[in-house]
């Protein structure tokens, strides 16, 4: 495992400034997901079991003891899968650069970073209602580079982090600036 | 009867198969939390519960007997 102060590839000097994860609602929905899905064979059981004689048959309760056994499974893996794919989501805003770290499904993990000089526009979009009373959006950085290469998802304070952001990118450049003068 | 049961093996072996690679997701690239921890733990241990009561209930049926199951839906209701 990391730390938040030990991050993979940490150059000499570079210090973590900034450590971002989605907003918690992205776990409250996980977890109302899944409960909502968990209460689904227990509205089954009541329904069945109250009005008719299914699960005396002995077939269809051994029918129904393993779907049930596998359902549940599933949802247990299902919820941890979401919450990894949420834990494994990290940006991470050092003085030198900004670090993109997403888990894509299973088997599919991507790294990015850039050097806070090469950070050209920050923006953030704070969308719908949840978003607006719990504060949280997307701060989108284009880099140097055509495409548009960091997209910072739901984190908590977006508008705060784009402006902390950009006076990152002013400072780095700033005493970079310095340091070429004092060559 | 059995195929069922052979079947719902599958599903366990490939439920485990899945449940290994979140788990060595977490252990690998994750960041160190108490929470992280909380909900690997979590995992583990809900996952061997539902394994274990599952077995209790699995355990009770007998798995060789041969079952009727399109003829047995007469009568079902009250």
């Amino acid at each position: 495992m990391y730390s938040r102060r030990n991050f993979p590839n940490q150059k000499p000097n570079e210090h973590v400034l900034m450590f971002l994860r989605r907003h918690w609602i992205s776990v409250v929905k996980i977890v109302l997901i899944n409960l909502s899905m968990a209460v689904m064979p227990m509205i089954f059981y009541i329904g069945v079991a109250g009005y008719t004689d299914f699960l005396e048959v002995e077939a269809y309760l051994a029918l129904f003891v393993l779907l049930v056994s596998a359902f549940y499974l599933f949802i247990i893996l299902f919820a941890f899968a979401n919450f990894v794919d949420y834990y494994l989501d990290v940006w991470i805003v050092t003085n030198q650069r900004v670090i993109n770290i997403e888990q894509k499904g299973l088997f599919s993990r991507e790294v990015s970073e850039k050097e806070l000089g090469m950070m050209q526009d920050i923006t953030s979009d704070v969308e719908g209602f949840w978003a607006t009373v719990l504060n949280y959006g997307n701060v989108h950085i284009q880099t140097a580079a055509e495409t548009e290469r960091f997209i910072f998802k739901q984190v908590p304070f977006a508008d705060e982090v784009a402006r902390r952001i950009s006076n990152l990118v002013s400072e780095y450049r700033k005493l970079n600036k310095d340091i070429e003068a004092d060559r | 009867m059995s195929v069922f049961l052979l079947l719902y093996l599958v599903y366990i072996v490939i439920f485990l198969f899945f449940s290994f690679f979140n788990l060595f997701h977490m252990v690998r690239y994750g960041f160190v939390s108490v929470g992280a921890w909380v909900v690997t733990v979590g995992y583990i241990v809900i996952t061997l519960l539902g394994l274990f009561v599952s077995y209790y209930y699995i355990a009770q049926i007998d798995w060789n007997e041969t079952f009727q199951i399109l003829g047995s839906t007469n009568n079902i209701y009250n």
